[in-house]
C-alpha cells in the first residue's frame, strides 16, 4: 500500500509540473506580444522596454517561468493588472464562493443519483427504471446552463418565487434566509449533470453486480433485502467514488457557465472577466489553483479507492 | 487404441445450420434496425441534419435580417412561427441555419480529435514501454484539466471565433480519446488471435490493419458519438460566454446568450434555442447508447 | 486425403536426415516478480535450462502440471518471448546467430497451434481470411492465390470451403474452430508444429477427431511436431518421445515406451499413477503426490522435487540433478538413477537394492 501512495505522489507531482508548464504557457499563444494587450500601440517605446522588464518578458521563457513557480510556491499568485489588487486574495475569495455552491451542489447530485441509479438497478425492467433512465439521460443531454435559465423562467419569471440572480449577501457562507433562497436555483441547476452521470454510473455497476450470483447467493443464506442492498453497494462503492471525484473537479472548474447565468462572483465569473480583460496574471493563477484543484482531488480519491478496493492498488 | 479407431470412422464434422455468413457488422447492423429507440433517434438525427444543410430552403426568412417593431414577438405570430429575437429577426429561420454552425462545431472536433488521438492511441497501445509512458503521460496532464476548464482557457486566450472554437474543443478531446484507444488497443493486443498474427512472421502494419483496428473501432466509434453530445454543449457553451461563435451568426449558444436578457419580456422564446441542443444532444447520446448495446454481443464461445 | 501440397517454394531440407530438426540448449527465462522497486528484483524462473531435440519427422510429447514452463517454453521457441539465454538451432542454423537464421525466417518453417478458445481466431474475419492472413502478408502471395491456398487447406482439415470460408469463428463449433486453427498453423508451410494444449479445450470425441487429423497430417505432410499437454493419455497416443518438464527443469525424457513403461523419475512414475485407470482393480484411494507445487519464484534447492518426492535425501537439497542418460535414448535428472551420485538408492552405494 505504501508503495501504492508513493507511486501515485510522484506522479501527481509531475502532472502538477506539467499542468504549471501548460497554465504558464497559455498566455505566450497569444498571437503577438503580451504586452500589446496591456498598451495602445501608440505607446512611446521607453514605456514599453520598461513595462517589458518589469514583467520580466524580456527575459528568456524558462526563466520567467522558473520566477512564476517560485513566486507561485510562496503563495504569490500575482497582481491583477485591472485591478491592481493580489490575484491570491481576490481567487480565493472567488473560489469560496464557488465552493458555497459546489458542495451542495455536488452532496445533493451525489445522493440523488446514487438512490436514483440503485432504485432504478433493483427495478430493473419495470417502469421504475425506465423513468430514471429517461430523467438520467436528459441530465446529460442539457446544457446546464439552460437549464440555470429555464429555472430562473419558470421560479423568478413566471412565478417570482426565487431571486433570478447574485448572491444575496456579501460573500462566504450563507447567513442568512434571503441569501439561501439565491443559491437553491444555482444549486439545483449545478446538481442535475452530477446527478445524471453518477445515477448513470451506479444503475450500470449495481446491474452488473446483481448479474453476478453472489447476491442470490446471499439471499439463499436468508439475509433480508436492506442488507443485500447495503452489500451491493459495498461493492458497487470504488467505481462510484471515482466517478464522484471527477464530478467535484468538473464542478470546481466548471462552474463558470452556471455562474455567468446567475450572476454569481465565484472562480468561475473571476476568470471569465480575467479572459475579458486580457488579464494575464489573473487567468493564470485561476487556471493554476483550479486545475491543480482536480489533480489533488482526484489523488484524494485514488487513495481512497485504493483502501477501499485493494484490487486497485497496484 | 481402440476407442480412437472406433471414431475414426465418423471423421466428418458436424455442419453449423446452414444460413448466410454473418459478419460482425452485419449483425450489429441487424440488432440495430430492430432497436426502436436508436432507429426513431437517428430519424430525428436526420431531420435536424437536413433542416441545417437545406436552410436555405427550410428557413422562412433571412437570419440576419431583424426589424425594431418586430422585436420579442411571441410563439405563433403569424409569418413567425417561433416568434422572434431581441433584434426581431425570425427565430425559426435563425435555429435552422444555427444549426449548421452548432453541429458543425459540435461534430468537427471530434472528427478531428478522433483521427489524431486514435493514432495516438493505437501508437501508445502497440508501442513499447517508452513510447506509452511518452504519451500516456502528456495526455495525464491534459486530463488534468477540466474540459470546460480548458477550452475557456484555450479559447479564451486564442480569441473567439469558428476556427479557434474548433481548435480549442480538438485540444480538449484529444486526451480521452487517446485514453479510451490506448485501453482498447492494450486489450485486444493481448488476445490469442494477435499473438498468433505475430507468429505468422506478418509484418506489423498488416497486423494492425488486419487484427488490432478492426477490433478497436467500434470502441471508439460508440465512444466519439457520446462526445458529440457533449462537444454540441461546450461549444454552445463557448459561444454563450461570448468565445465561440461572433455575433451576427445565428448559433444556438450565441442566441441562448443574446435572448437571456429578453427572459422577463418573452420567457418562451428565451428558452427555444436551448431546447434545440437538447434534443440534439440526447440524440447522439441515445444513438452512443443503441450502438453500444448492439456491439455488444455476447457471442457463443 | 493425401495431398502434397508442399510447393516449390518451400524450404528444402538442408541439414539432411540425421541433423535433428529442432536443437534446443539451456534455454532460459525468467519473468520479473512483483518484488520490490529498491534491491533485488523477485524473478519467476518460468524455464530454468531446458535442453532437448527433436528429430525430422518425429512428435515430441511435453508434459507437465500447470506452471511447469510448457507454455513458455513453446513461446521461446516461435520467439513469442525473447529467451534470456540459451540457444535454439533449426535444422542446423542458430536462431538469432548472425549466419543463422533470422526469426522472420524461423517463423515460416516453425508454426503455433494455439489451445481453442474463442480469443484465438479474430472475430472481425471470416475463416478464409484468417487463413489467408499469413501467406498474403508474410510471404506476400497474391490475395487470390492465398485464398485458393485457404481453400485448399479446409479441404485439408475436413471442413468443406464452399461453406466454411465465407463463415466467422463465433458460428463454428470448439472442434472446427481447432480445425481452422491448424489449417492456419499450415498455411505458411511449416516444418515444424508446436501444438500447445491443442485439444485439451475439446470434448473427448472431438479430441479423437482432431487427434486422427492430426495423424494424418503428419503422414501427408511430412511434418514434425512438439506436442505440449497435462493429459498423458493424449500424448502417450501421438509422440514418439517424450519430456517430462517440471517447475521450468526436464526431470525426465524418452521414447514413448520408456516414459510410460519404465519411468525412473518419481515424478513421472506420480504422473503415471495419478492417471485414473478404467480398470476398477487398479484405483487407489492415495494421491500419488504430496503437497502443493512449490513457488517458481522461490523454488526449492537442489532438486526442485524434493519438496514433494518421497526419497528425498540430504543430497537432493545440496547438489542440483543433471539430465543424465542412463540408457539409450533415456534420460533422467534424478540422483537415485545416477551411479555414484551420493543418494542412497543409485547404482553403486552399498545400500542399493538394485
Amino acid at each position: 500500500m505504501a508503495r501504492f501512495v508513493a507511486f501515485r505522489l510522484c506522479h501527481t507531482v509531475l502532472i502538477l509540473f506539467g499542468v504549471s508548464v501548460v497554465a504558464f504557457g497559455l498566455i505566450h499563444l497569444i498571437p503577438g506580444n503580451p504586452l500589446d494587450i496591456l498598451l495602445p500601440p501608440e505607446a512611446p517605446k521607453a514605456v514599453v522596454d520598461q513595462l517589458r522588464a518589469e514583467f520580466g518578458f524580456d527575459k528568456p521563457l524558462h526563466v520567467q517561468y522558473l520566477a512564476w513557480v517560485g513566486r507561485v510556491l510562496t503563495g504569490n499568485l500575482g497582481t491583477s493588472v485591472f485591478t491592481g489588487l493580489q490575484v491570491t486574495h481576490e481567487l480565493l475569495s472567488a473560489l469560496g464562493n464557488t465552493l458555497v455552491l459546489a458542495v451542495p451542489a455536488a452532496l445533493l447530485g451525489f445522493t440523488l443519483g446514487t438512490t436514483f441509479g440503485t432504485v432504478a438497478a433493483f427495478n430493473h425492467g419495470r417502469p421504475l427504471d425506465k423513468v430514471f433512465s429517461v430523467i438520467a439521460i436528459l441530465g446529460l443531454s442539457m446544457p446546464h446552463y439552460w437549464l440555470g435559465i429555464a429555472l430562473v423562467i419558470v421560479f423568478a419569471v413566471l412565478w417570482n418565487a426565487l431571486p433570478a440572480a447574485g448572491m444575496g449577501g456579501t460573500g462566504g457562507l450563507p447567513t442568512s434566509w434571503e441569501e439561501i433562497q439565491h443559491m437553491i436555483l444555482p444549486v439545483v441547476t449545478l446538481s442535475m449533470i452530477p446527478m445524471g452521470v453518477i445515477g448513470r454510473m451506479v444503475r450500470s455497476t449495481v446491474l452488473e453486480i446483481l448479474s453476478h450470483e453472489f447476491p442470490t447467493g446471499l439471499r439463499a443464506k436468508g439475509l433480508r433485502s436492506r442488507q443485500i442492498v447495503f452489500h451491493v453497494l459495498k461493492n458497487a462503492a470504488p467505481p462510484a467514488l471515482a466517478v464522484m471525484g471527477l464530478q467535484l473537479g468538473y464542478l470546481l472548474g466548471g462552474s463558470i457557465l452556471v455562474e455567468t447565468v446567475f450572476n454569481w462572483p465565484g472562480s468561475g465569473q473571476f476568470m471569465n472577466l480575467a479572459i475579458f480583460r486580457r488579464d494575464i496574471p489573473v487567468l493564470q493563477g485561476t487556471v493554476l489553483v483550479l486545475a491543480s484543484l482536480f489533480v489533488v482531488i482526484n489523488l484524494l480519491v485514488d487513495l481512497v479507492q485504493a483502501l477501499i478496493d485493494p484490487r486497485m492498488r497496484r | 487404441m481402440a476407442d480412437i479407431a472406433l471414431v475414426r470412422a465418423v471423421n466428418t464434422p458436424d455442419d453449423t445450420p446452414g444460413s448466410e455468413p454473418r459478419g460482425y457488422w452485419n449483425t450489429v447492423g441487424d440488432r440495430l434496425m430492430h432497436d426502436r429507440v436508436t432507429l426513431g433517434v437517428s430519424a430525428v438525427l436526420l431531420l435536424i441534419i437536413c433542416l441545417a444543410v437545406f436552410a436555405p430552403w427550410a428557413a422562412t426568412h433571412d437570419p440576419l435580417q431583424g426589424s425594431v417593431i418586430r422585436r420579442l414577438k411571441p410563439v405563433g405570430t403569424p409569418g413567425f412561427f417561433l416568434g422572434t429575437d431581441e433584434t426581431g429577426r425570425d427565430i425559426w429561420s435563425r435555429l435552422v441555419y444555427g444549426g449548421r454552425l452548432s453541429l458543425f462545431c459540435g461534430i468537427a472536433p471530434v472528427v478531428l480529435a478522433t483521427m489524431i488521438g486514435g493514432m495516438l492511441g493505437l501508437l501508445a497501445g502497440i508501442g513499447g514501454r517508452l513510447l506509452n509512458n511518452l504519451i500516456m503521460r502528456v495526455v495525464d496532464v491534459f486530463y488534468a484539466f477540466p474540459s470546460v476548464l480548458l477550452a475557456i482557457a484555450i479559447c479564451g486566450v486564442i480569441g473567439a471565433g469558428i476556427g479557434n472554437t474548433i481548435l480549442s474543443l480538438t485540444i480538449v478531446f484529444i486526451a480521452p480519446i487517446v485514453r479510451v484507444t490506448e485501453s482498447l488497443t492494450t486489450q485486444v493486443k493481448t488476445r490469442d488471435f494477435v499473438e498468433a498474427a505475430r507468429a505468422s512472421a506478418a509484418p506489423l502494419l498488416a497486423i494492425i490493419r488486419h487484427q488490432i483496428l478492426p477490433n478497436v473501432l467500434g470502441g471508439i466509434l460508440v465512444y466519439a458519438t457520446s462526445l458529440v453530445s457533449i462537444s454540441i454543449i461546450l461549444s454552445a457553451g463557448l459561444s454563450f460566454l461570448g468565445l465561440g461563435v461572433t455575433p451576427p451568426n445565428p448559433e444556438w449558444g450565441l442566441m441562448l446568450n443574446a435572448l437571456r436578457q429578453s427572459i422577463f419580456v418573452n420567457p418562451l422564446v428565451a428558452a427555444l434555442p436551448g431546447v434545440a441542443i437538447v434534443i440534439t444532444s440526447l440524440c447522439f447520446n441515445l444513438l452512443s447508447d443503441g450502438l453500444r448495446s448492439a456491439m455488444d454481443i455476447k457471442l457463443p464461445s | 486425403m493425401i495431398d502434397r501440397t508442399r510447393s516449390a517454394g518451400s524450404d528444402p531440407d538442408r541439414g539432411g536426415p540425421a541433423q535433428p530438426l529442432l536443437l534446443v540448449r539451456d534455454l532460459k527465462k525468467h519473468f520479473p516478480g512483483r518484488g520490490r522497486w529498491l534491491g533485488r528484483r523477485e524473478m519467476v524462473q518460468a524455464v530454468d535450462g531446458v535442453s532437448f531435440s527433436l528429430a525430422k519427422g518425429t512428435a515430441l510429447g511435453v508434459v507437465g502440471e500447470s506452471g511447469c514452463g510448457k507454455s513458455t517454453t513453446a513461446r521461446l521457441l516461435v520467439r513469442l518471448i525473447k529467451p534470456d539465454d540459451g540457444e535454439v538451432i533449426f535444422d542446423g542454423d542458430a536462431v538469432g546467430a548472425p549466419q543463422g537464421l533470422t526469426i522472420r525466417e524461423l517463423r515460416l518453417q516453425m508454426q503455433m497451434v494455439f489451445q481453442d478458445s474463442y480469443s484465438s481466431l479474430n472475430p472481425r474475419a471470416t475463416i478464409a481470411d484468417i487463413i489467408a492472413f499469413g501467406p498474403r502478408t508474410a510471404k506476400h502471395l497474391r490475395p487470390l492465390h492465398a485464398r485458393e491456398r485457404a481453400e485448399r487447406l479446409l479441404e485439408q482439415v475436413g471442413l468443406r470451403p464452399s461453406f466454411f470460408a465465407r463463415r466467422y469463428p463465433h458460428e463454428l463449433s470448439g472442434g472446427q474452430r481447432q480445425r481452422v486453427n491448424i489449417a492456419r498453423a499450415l498455411a505458411l508451410e511449416p516444418r515444424l508444429l508446436i501444438l500447445d494444449e491443442a485439444v485439451s479445450a475439446l470434448d473427448k470425441s472431438v479430441e479423437a477427431q482432431i487427434l486422427n487429423l492430426l495423424a494424418d497430417l503428419r503422414r501427408d505432410l511430412d511434418l514434425s511436431y512438439i506436442f505440449i499437454s497435462h493429459d498423458l493419455n493424449v500424448v502417450r497416443h501421438v509422440s514418439d518421445r517424450v519430456v517430462v518438464m517440471y517447475l521450468g527443469r526436464i526431470v525426465e525424457a524418452g521414447s514413448v515406451g520408456e516414459i510410460f513403461r519404465r519411468a525412473r523419475h518419481p515424478y513421472t512414475q506420480a504422473l503415471l499413477r495419478a492417471m485414473p485407470s478404467m480398470d476398477p482393480d487398479c484405483r487407489t484411494a492415495a494421491p500419488p503426490l504430496i503437497g502443493d507445487p512449490p513457488n517458481p519464484i522461490n523454488p526449492p534447492s537442489g532438486c526442485r522435487f524434493r519438496t514433494r518426492c518421497a526419497f528425498a535425501e540430504e543430497v537432493c537439497a545440496r547438489v542440483s540433478p543433471r539430465l543424465d542418460p542412463i540408457d539409450n535414448q533415456h534420460e533422467v535428472a534424478c540422483h537415485m538413477a545416477v551411479p555414484g551420485s551420493g543418494h542412497s538408492c543409485s547404482v553403486g552405494s552399498p545400500d542399493a537394492d538394485d
